[in-house]
């Protein structure tokens, strides 16, 4: 069993619109000595959203933060459940402003020493930022549906 | 999470909270106005005096949280006329 108490590389950053492109995942020499997985995660935006138990066309999705906060609490989760399953690195990046429908607006990138870990890492962060990080959507309606 | 303040400054005054997102858009603006707050207030006597002034919040208060000084606040934590207040509720990230 691995010491889970290593003191991982966290880093966060918050993006203005989409995310186009990801950015590199660098490891430093030591680290990828270590890194036997490395797993990447985009969030995207569907193309529709529930308004009044109905699901309807979207543009794309408002994103808004509040910062230092929304930093704050990304780093301070990203930390917590580092800690917890033993991650060497990871990278977080989420949008505020618009992002359109098929856009990407969330981007996780972590590495640890084996597969599970780096997974359950990522489910577990995700569930915990959709409940502490300050950070909300709206989404922008597409027109009414001419055919319909 | 902390204890915001253990400050004691009392007095008289407008607190504004700041909303975000869905919550905002319901009530069509950016923050919540309460006049003559007597501080320091704690945040589960404030949560009563929001759902009171803008009960077309009132579904969505139960789920949501105070931030003072961009640190969510326990229930019996204090606030302080000047602290910074924000309603955290139907986030969404991802």
């Amino acid at each position: 069993m691995e010491n889970a108490s290593r003191e991982a590389n966290v880093r966060v950053r918050l993006t203005s619109g989409p995310i186009a492109s990801a950015t590199p995942f660098v490891l430093s020499d030591s680290e990828t000595a270590l890194a036997g997985a490395v797993v990447t995660f985009q969030g995207r935006v569907r193309n529709r959203e529930v308004d009044e138990n109905e699901m309807k066309p979207i543009l794309g999705l408002e994103y808004e933060v509040y910062e230092p906060m929304t930093s704050q609490e990304l780093h301070r989760l990203a930390d917590q459940y580092a800690r917890k399953h033993d991650v060497i690195a990871v990278d977080v990046e989420h949008s505020f402003g618009f992002v359109g429908n098929g856009e990407c607006s969330f981007l996780l990138q972590v590495a640890t020493s084996h597969r599970r870990s780096a997974i359950t890492f990522v489910d577990e962060f995700i569930d915990a930022m959709k409940s502490h990080v300050p950070i909300w959507k709206v989404p922008r309606w597409s027109m009414p549906d001419s055919t319909a | 999470m902390q204890p915001v303040s253990s400050r004691t400054n009392r007095s008289t005054g407008e607190l504004q909270v700041l909303v975000f997102g869905p919550q905002a858009k319901l009530i069509g603006c950016d923050r919540l106005i309460l006049s003559d707050v007597n501080f320091p207030v704690r945040v589960d006597e404030l949560m009563p005096m929001l759902i009171h002034h803008y009960p077309d919040l009132s579904a969505s208060i139960g789920v949501s949280r105070l931030a003072v000084n961009h640190e969510f606040a326990a229930a019996d934590s204090l606030i302080n006329a000047g602290d910074e207040v924000a309603l955290v509720g139907l986030i969404s990230g991802g």
